[in-house]
């Protein structure tokens, strides 16, 4: 006896053709029992013809739609490759539309529809009536669990979980090993960061052993100061009639040790003082000139260099341009001993020569900046009071603080002053210290007047802030 | 706070009604974090459609004769904070009965809600496939407006995974648990969704 069952839903209808038993043996139940499936179709709204197929083709969608929708449910995909076997097969095509793949039973031909939601819910609903339904098919049977771990969690092989970190691993392995080739660099630590006496020898020393084109760079009155001025970087202003750079002392070949002999830097500094005082008679000048001499052990002149701004402008006036005697080339090969003197020439007529050395550790007035707490402490309240006196105490127009590095003299006066930072630069103007100093737009430039350097910081509520640049130091 | 005020199902029979859903071994920390957060998402989406949402899962409770596991308002909304991404998350353990109660009354009102839910479903597909916002259909724009509110109110949004979600991809996420509930309504829908729950987590 052929039996149909249909299960219609809005837009799905599913609809078996089969054979059942012809008695009915469950009392309760009208409908005769269906055992043997002989056709089944299926009708989606709007997707002519109905689906058809056999058995296999209705167990075959029954599993791949109930998976499909448990997917679907838990966005959680099993890692291996769906069933190629199977006749049905269903794939997302976005959030709302989902293909279904249907074979007929030669593997031939293939069918695909889109599906909606909505029409996926009919279609799985459709089954699940199918299956509920105990008078239809009962060897039928769904199967509903959750995904296993085991096809979930591995999804990468695990060649492929430990290649990055094995390349990570590897890479910080080799960039170690080189660097541990690399030397450690040596750092120096920085002596002296005070102008004391004590650094100026240790900063003379120092230049000696510097080889010359560095050693000739720096003037003296920079390396008494910690700041090296502008000037510092300008190429030795001296050897302006010196036919080559050789010339430039301190001396001349890095490898000639200097004169080291107390009793031959004896003889050759009165002989270098005989000489230049023969031609000096004290010219018109205002004050000293101070150069740095080099003389061989022949007490023949090797080079000069100004110390002092007169020394430079008044280099001809002086006999040390007619003394100068440059090594000839030849000669210039065989590393010479040279030693280093301080000549002053005075306007009075008097040539001092001392070495270089000892002259540098016991300068006469050459550290003439101010550290000393008590007298910056002096020095304070003058500032303040010219700063406040200059500047009302009006609203400002800047709202960051402005900070400006501030030269004063030995009585107080402000003498020269910096902006130190961008809105010290921008409202420069705002402030009292165009009207009463000098501006300089990089370094302060060097003075040999004893002075001392603060920190000024007007800020945005309109107080003035005052510190010593170097801080507060007891000596 | 002692273990049977945690889980005070355990002293009582467990009602019959979980029996309709399988048992997985959950251990002590309790349901999966995905199952957590997918069951109180699963609620708001409800509570979204529902006005008095919140009011029908208590009253739900009572008619299935589950308030021996949500006796109170107190008792499910301590089940719901379970969820991570809750603003006053609780560090407690869902309990396999808990989430069993939670998914069954979920579902019952799902039912409830079917056609409502197929209407939504639908204006959804038809806006989608016209290139339409989803403010043109009135019902479905009041849902997902009442799904991103009640999402941003009761979730962290100091979580990076809360603050990931703009107001499209929440519109997105109602759009799926609307699909969620539309599943649930179906004759095994409640047992597919359940076992969904589980994916990848059993053995």
């Amino acid at each position: 006896m052929t039996i149909q069952r249909q299960y219609s839903l809005p837009s799905c209808t599913l609809t078996l053709e089969g054979l059942g038993e012809t008695k009915v043996s469950n009392p309760a139940e009208t409908r005769p029992l269906m055992l043997v499936l002989l056709n089944a179709y299926c009708k989606i709204v709007g997707q002519e013809p109905p689906l058809t197929g056999g058995r296999e083709f209705l167990e075959s969608l029954i599993t791949e739609v109930s998976q499909y929708t448990q997917r679907l449910l838990s966005g959680v995909n099993p890692h291996h490759a769906p069933n190629q076997s199977s006749l049905v097969q269903l794939q997302p095509v976005d959030s709302a539309h989902h293909r279904l793949k249907v074979r007929n039973g030669e593997g031939t031909e293939e069918r695909s529809l889109d599906l909606t939601t909505v029409q996926l819910f009919d279609l799985v609903e459709a089954l699940d009536q199918m299956l509920a339904d105990r008078q239809t098919l009962p060897n039928l049977s769904l199967s509903l669990q959750p995904l296993s771990r085991r096809y979930v969690r591995t999804s990468e092989p695990f060649v492929k979980q430990a290649l990055p970190a094995a390349v990570g691993f590897s890479g910080l392995a080799a960039a170690s090993l080189l660097l541990a080739l690399l030397p450690a660099p040596k750092v120096p630590q920085p002596r002296c960061l005070l102008p004391t006496p004590e650094c100026r020898a240790e900063g003379a020393k120092e230049e000696e052993k510097r080889p010359p084109t560095v050693a000739s760079s720096p003037s003296p009155a920079s390396g008494a100061s910690p700041t090296p001025s502008p000037e510092a970087t300008k190429p030795s202003p001296v050897p302006l009639n010196s036919p080559s750079p050789e010339t430039a002392p301190p001396p001349a070949n890095p490898t000639a040790s200097p004169i080291s002999n107390p009793t031959q830097v004896e003889t050759l500094r009165q002989q270098l003082q005989q000489e230049l005082a023969k031609s000096w008679k004290g010219q018109n000048i205002s004050e000293d000139l101070i150069y740095r001499v080099s003389v061989s052990e022949q007490g023949v002149v090797r080079g000069y260099k100004d110390v002092n701004d007169k020394a430079l402008t008044n280099l001809q006036l002086t006999p040390l341009p007619n003394l100068l005697k440059v090594p000839q080339p030849g000669e210039a090969a065989n590393p010479e001993a040279l030693a280093d003197f301080k000549v002053v020439f005075t306007p009075t007529g008097l040539v001092e020569v001392a070495p270089w050395q000892q002259a540098m550790v016991t300068p006469p007035n050459e550290n003439p900046e101010i550290t000393n707490s008590d007298q910056l402490e002096k020095l304070l309240p003058k500032l303040r009071s010219q700063l406040r006196d200059n500047w009302p105490n009006k609203d400002p127009k800047f709202v960051k603080p402005l900070e400006f590095q501030v030269r004063v003299t030995a009585d107080g006066t402000i003498d020269a002053y910096r902006p130190y930072n961008q809105p010290a630069f921008d409202y420069e103007v705002e402030t009292p210290l165009p009207k009463i100093a000098q501006k300089s737009t990089g370094e302060i430039p060097p003075t040999q007047q004893p002075h001392a350097l603060f920190r000024v910081v007007f800020t945005e509520k309109g107080t003035i802030e005052l510190t010593p640049w170097r801080g507060w130091r007891n000596e | 706070m002692s273990v049977t005020q945690l889980n005070p199902v355990s002293a009582k029979p467990t009602p019959y009604l979980l029996e309709s859903l399988a048992d997985f071994p959950v251990g002590e920390t309790g349901c999966p974090r995905r199952a957590r957060m997918q069951i109180d998402l699963m609620l708001l989406a409800i509570e979204a459609l529902d006005l008095s949402g919140s009011e029908a899962i208590l009253a739900m409770a009572r008619e299935l004769e589950l308030q021996s596991i949500i006796p109170n308002r107190v008792a499910l909304w301590r089940m719901r904070s379970s969820n991570p991404l809750r603003r006053y998350s609780q560090r407690r353990a869902l309990t396999l009965p808990e989430a069993k109660a939670l998914v069954i009354i979920g579902a019952n009102l799902a039912r409830r809600l079917t056609v409502l839910i197929r209407q939504l479903l639908l204006a959804y597909q038809q806006l989608t496939e016209k290139q339409l916002s989803l403010d043109h259909h009135f019902r479905l724009s009041d849902y997902l407006e009442r799904f991103r509110v009640h999402f941003r109110a009761r979730m962290n949004p100091r979580r990076s995974a809360v603050a990931a979600y703009t107001d499209e991809k929440l519109n997105q996420l109602a759009i799926e648990q609307l699909t969620q509930l539309l599943f649930c309504t179906g004759t095994y829908g409640m047992q597919r969704f359940w076992n969904s729950l589980f994916d990848g987590e059993v053995a």
